[in-house]
């Protein structure tokens, strides 16, 4: 058998076979998760066998069965529309908190990061007393605040990612700085902003992505926790949170209002946290045995 | 090495009066008068006018604030508004419940990731370890507030094992107190067990291949002497590291989960100050929490640097 | 009406109030004397009242014999604010207010006012004057008795112009108490109050004791009254606990040992503490628990009509809902069979008319709107008014309230099929306040009244009078005010209850406000309660009463 044999052209079949689905089982398994969020989200009309908003309650807290797959809520709403509609909710508030944490994040954390001094202590000293509140505290005083909505939400819930991502950023540029050919870039006199756009924000991006997805994963769960307490999606939009928390008053009655939005959460957030992992073994499998 | 301890005493302090500071203006700026949701629907503006005057709402905002310092200070944190009794009475009284269960989750995460992060280090790299981490994320994702609702589903309404909700004091009946703490030290700890457990492994897995271990091996002592001698006590300073961090991480988290099993906790106080916009309770309830986080870091950071001078930053990590 | 019907009326009606009476006198609410007088008035002969002792006696020997022992643990879902009946403006405060404290008169479970610490009333013809003679011997809880000169003092204090009471609107028309003698307190009116002796049951009327309140003791601390209960101690959020007064005027009552009122705020939480028998009393029982209560083998679920009625607010000072056509057309729109269904589970009063309950004396019987609506009425009125196609607007409601947030995706519905597209918006209770009812800021809310009177003044003024501080949706008519005055003070009962129809019949014309449901009361108790009757003012008064086995 000659060894070119192996490199001439092969079936599609055959190529999809050859990839090492081992290696990349994470990214796969948790894409195809968070890809069945996504999908509801975007396409919610469509696949939503109802109105979320209908009622009917002469069919109330009916159990799973043909005509309702998830069954009815105390108001005969079906619950499979209403966790379909809640998931454009999840996926909203964690793609723009996200946005925004990850956005604020990058820019206070290279501005730190590349100018040092007295511009780094400030800015970390101020992230650090950001940091230093646990989130959901955070997120509740800071819904008040701003006034319960979906919008606010997001907002809330982005500005305490800002810290985390900071931190991440400034690390990642101080790294890069030691590197060689920033000085050597510096000393043929490229602009600082051309330096800290070209040279340094292109190398931040790979730990930043693997970090966002965490970041995605924990937004679905603040999202959730702050409409659990009220503070977030307010009736009768659904919100998993929301869903959940009215689920909790017919537990003995009607157990799936309270099983079914608890798993579309988990399996949310189970799909970010896997693809996160995934995505951090395929960029860098070093980073694998640090945290 | 006094010189590291002072210095981050020093940070300490002013850290606290900005944190303090922070949330008495947040509290301030929330919308929704505190007067009117003490008064109720048929207060008269007489009435709100005459609340105001009496809390001395009325007064700028920077005269409130040194005045509540000047109490908090002397350990006086002012009336709640809806019941006219001192706040810090009722703080003192809840803190015990949010410690006791901050504790019991601590424990029961440390029971799980202790020996099962030591465990997939050990295995580094084998299908024990994939698999172990991947159970991991799986459990680290679910919602502890879905877990708690599930659990009192299955102990509490289907088996009728445990009670649903409520509180009873440890030095009264120790039986019960321990029956309603378990599902809510549960939800929280499981949960954060799974971060614990990568930590671990992470810092084992350094451990187990650095070259003391290597060359002890090398030398032909046995596995399990190496193992317990020298890793596991390497891995002690990381749990107290790590351990003081998550203890101040699920403090924070008690709030969800007090308010789900009724426990009478300081995160409960948190919900009930910002519901009533009962600004006494709010400010003193959200200082408490933030406090013993922020306690639990410094506490981290001076044990760090005393023990281990290369520490890495810690709360890096995710 | 003929005067056949009238007369068929009116013999119900004596029928009723004997029965009532009956009901007082076999629960030691008046004496026997005050009986004979009270049978006679309704016209009864000596001989048939006589009779009627036997028949009272022997139905309480059919309760059973009275238990002294044992605790009651009552749940609740809010905090009280305060025990000084000056100052404890919520329902929470005056449940325990009502056990610590006695007022000159008290509400019976129908809501009709019999003497309590007074032993005796009488009025003057002009209506002017009250002059209640006092029991003797009755005792506060530290020991002084109860005097004229306390009532003097409670009632100057609630008048005082700075006392901050919540309630002054009861007291405006009391020009003086005068102290006549030790057990003897007179009070001069400024004009005809037909609710008097009703605020004289209120909680908020409640004696109390003038020395040892001008010595500085805080009432609100440590409330001490000549109630049937001693207060004993306040954990905030958690328990207020009595403990039985030995020395109650009342002998022999209460026969609890004790009581606590354990606070539970969430409902689900209050529902499995009742099941699992941490509680064995609860009058907040949420209406989709209330089957599982009254199926459980060791509880028993009572419902009573009282007076928590809700209703939706429309501004009448923003378009469209300045025209009453519209106003009208909402509530014919609404169907008020599923509101009970949907919100209540069943357990309501769809109210088709005035917002007067049936049990009230002061009920006309007057239907406005079908029970599921009228859709077609709704749109033939929106049309007239101008607006053929609906029209768009929003409706806000406080997320705390339960009930409010059940009811409102239905009257969205409802409005939507007459082409009234409302859109929802809720917030926290606090933000409400400020942002939407203080300001009147809205196009349509909703809110629900917990009446604790009973009288019909105390149902319909607050929400309908000009300037009222519940009158948030701003409906001024002069032809109503001066309704709501005539009927206040009018000089008999009759002449109340003809105004009171007058009133209702304009509100519905006008629909100032439109009512929706009356919820009922829902209580479950151990099975071990005998002898609780519930009250239909929601208030516990008659705990003292029961006993457990």
């Amino acid at each position: 058998m000659s060894i070119h044999a192996a490199a001439g052209p092969r079936s599609p079949g055959e190529r999809l076979a050859q990839i090492p689905w081992k290696r990349y089982r994470l990214l796969v398994i948790g894409g195809a998760l968070v890809g069945i969020v996504v999908l509801a989200a975007a396409f919610a009309d469509v696949i939503s066998p109802s109105s979320p908003y209908e009622i009917d309650v002469t069919n109330r807290l009916q159990p799973p069965s043909r005509t309702h797959w998830l069954g009815t809520d105390e108001f005969g709403r079906d619950v499979l529309s209403r966790a379909v509609h809640a998931a454009r909710i999840s996926v909203k508030v964690a793609v723009v908190a996200v946005s925004v944490g990850l956005t604020g994040g990058t820019l206070i954390g290279i501005t730190a990061g590349y100018f040092g001094g007295v511009v780094d202590l400030v800015l970390m000293r101020s992230m650090e007393l950001l940091f230093s509140f646990p989130a959901i505290l955070l997120a509740i005083v800071l819904m008040a605040v701003l006034g319960t909505s979906v919008l606010n939400a997001m907002v809330a819930i982005g500005i305490i990612f800002i810290p985390g991502f900071s931190r991440l950023a400034r690390a990642a540029t101080q790294e890069v700085l030691r590197q060689q050919y920033i000085e050597a870039a510096h000393t043929i006199g490229m602009s600082d902003r051309r330096i800290l756009l070209g040279e340094i924000l292109p190398n931040v991006i790979t730990p930043l992505l693997v970090e966002a997805m965490a970041a995605f994963a924990y937004a679905v769960l603040l999202e959730s926790s702050l409409s659990f307490l009220g503070l977030g999606a307010q009736p009768p939009e659904p919100s998993w949170g929301n869903m959940l928390n009215t689920g909790r008053g017919f537990m003995d009655q009607a157990p799936w209002l309270g099983v079914v939005p608890g798993l579309a959460m988990f399996i949310a957030v189970l799909g970010f946290n896997l693809l996160g992992d995934g995505l951090r073994d395929f960029l860098d499998p070093h980073l694998r045995d640090g945290a | 090495m006094l010189r590291v301890i002072l210095i981050r005493l020093a940070v300490f302090v002013p850290t606290l009066l900005a944190t303090s500071l922070v949330l008495f203006i947040t509290v301030n700026v929330v919308p929704g008068s505190a007067a009117r949701a003490a008064l109720g629907i048929d207060a008269t503006p007489q009435a709100i006018a005459r609340f105001e005057a009496e809390q001395g709402l009325d007064r700028p905002l920077h005269v409130q604030y040194l005045d509540w310092l000047w109490g908090a200070l002397r350990g006086d944190f002012g009336t709640s508004f809806q019941n006219h009794l001192p706040v810090g009475r009722e703080l003192l009284a809840r803190l015990p419940v949010t410690l006791e269960l901050a504790a019991l989750a601590f424990i029961i995460a440390n029971l799980i990731a202790l020996p099962f992060g030591a465990l997939a280090a050990y295995h580094h790299q084998r299908r024990v370890d994939t698999g172990m981490s991947f159970l991991a994320t799986v459990m680290g994702s679910v919602p502890n507030f879905w877990l708690a609702t599930l659990l009192i589903l299955i102990l509490s309404l289907k088996l009728r094992v445990l009670p649903a909700g409520g509180y009873v004091a440890l030095r009264e009946d120790p039986a019960r107190n321990l029956s309603l703490m378990l599902m809510p030290a549960i939800s929280l700890g499981v949960v954060s067990s799974a971060l614990l457990f990568r930590i671990m492994r992470a810092k084992m897995i350094e451990v187990l291949s650095s070259d003391y271990i290597r060359t002890a091996l090398a030398k032909g002592a046995a596995t399990g002497v190496v193992l317990w001698r020298h890793a596991l006590r390497n891995g002690l300073i990381t749990f107290l590291t790590v351990g003081a961090v998550e203890f101040g991480w699920l403090f924070g988290g008690v709030v969800i989960i007090e308010d789900i099993f009724l426990l009478p906790g300081v995160g409960q106080l948190v919900l009930v100050g910002i519901i009533n916009r009962d600004y006494p309770v709010l400010l003193a309830s959200a200082l408490t929490v933030t406090v013993v986080v922020l306690t639990a870091n410094m506490l981290v950071d001076l044990l760090a640097a005393l023990l281990d001078p290369r520490h890495v930053h810690v709360r890096a990590l995710r | 009406m003929s005067d056949d019907y009238a007369g068929r009326q009116g013999d119900r009606l004596k029928r009723g109030e004997m029965f009532r009476l009956i009901e007082t006198f076999e629960r030691g609410g008046m004496s026997r004397r005050e009986f004979l007088r009270r049978s006679m008035a309704l016209g009864f002969s000596i001989a048939a009242t006589q009779s009627l002792f036997g028949v009272a006696e022997r139905a309480a020997a059919a309760v059973g014999a009275p238990k002294r022992g044992g605790v009651l643990k009552a749940a609740f879902s809010a905090d009280p604010a305060g025990f000084d009946p000056v100052r404890g403006p919520s329902g929470m405060s005056h449940v325990v207010i009502e056990q610590v404290y006695s007022t000159l008169m008290a509400l019976d479970p129908d809501a009709k006012p019999y003497p309590e610490l007074a032993e005796s009333y009488t009025v003057s013809d002009d209506g002017l004057a009250y002059t209640f003679k006092l029991r003797r011997g009755v005792k506060f809880h530290h020991g002084d008795e109860l005097t004229a000169d306390d009532v003097k003092f409670t009632f100057d204090r609630l008048r005082a112009p700075n006392s901050g009471y919540s309630y002054g609107a009861q007291v405006e028309t009391i020009k003086s108490v005068d102290v006549v003698d030790r057990y003897t307190a007179r009070f001069r009116l400024s004009k005809r109050t037909g609710p008097f002796l009703i605020y004289m049951a209120f909680p908020g009327s409640s004696i109390v004791p003038k020395k040892l309140v001008e010595s500085g003791h805080d009432l609100n601390a440590k409330p001490i009254g000549t109630g049937p209960f001693r207060f004993v101690s306040y954990e905030p959020r958690t328990a207020i606990k009595f403990v039985r007064n030995a020395d109650y005027f009342e002998k022999g009552k209460p026969y609890f040992d004790s009581m606590e009122y354990r606070i539970i705020s969430d409902i689900t939480a209050l529902t499995n503490a009742l099941l699992s028998g941490v509680v064995n009393f609860s009058n907040e029982v949420p209406p989709k628990d209330f089957t599982k209560v009254r199926a459980h083998p060791d509880l028993a679920g009572l419902t009573l009509e009282g007076s928590r009625y809700h209703w939706l607010l429309l501004n009448t000072k923003r378009e469209p809902f300045n025209d009453r056509r519209i106003r009208q057309a909402v509530s014919f729109a609404l169907d008020r069979q599923a509101l009970v269904e949907g919100a209540f589970f069943g357990l309501g009063t769809a109210i088709l008319g005035g917002v007067i309950p049936k049990w009230n004396w002061a009920y006309a019987d007057l239907r406005f709107v079908p029970p599921r609506g009228d859709p077609d009425q709704a749109r033939k009125l929106l049309s007239e008014a101008g607006y053929p196609n609906g029209f768009r607007t929003t409706m806000s409601v406080a997320s705390s309230f339960p009930n409010l947030m059940a009811m409102a995706p239905i009257i969205q519905a409802n409005l939507a099929r007459v082409g009234i597209n409302a859109k929802i918006g809720t917030m926290e209770i606090p933000r409400y306040w400020d942002e939407v009812w203080s300001t009147s800021n809205f196009d349509i809310t909703s809110m629900y009244w917990l009446s604790p009177l009973a009288d019909p003044d105390d149902f319909v003024t607050n929400n309908y009078k000009c300037g009222m501080p519940i009158n948030v949706q701003k409906y001024c008519s002069t032809e109503m005010d001066t309704l709501l005055d005539q009927a206040k003070s009018a000089a008999t009962q009759e002449a109340r209850r003809e105004l009171y129809r007058k009133m209702q019949e304009l509100s519905l014309r006008d629909m100032a406000q439109v009512p929706l449901v009356n919820g009922w009361l829902l209580i479950g108790h151990t099975k071990k309660l005998r002898n609780y009757r519930p009250m239909r003012t929601g208030f516990l008064k008659t705990l003292k009463d029961a006993w457990l086995e």
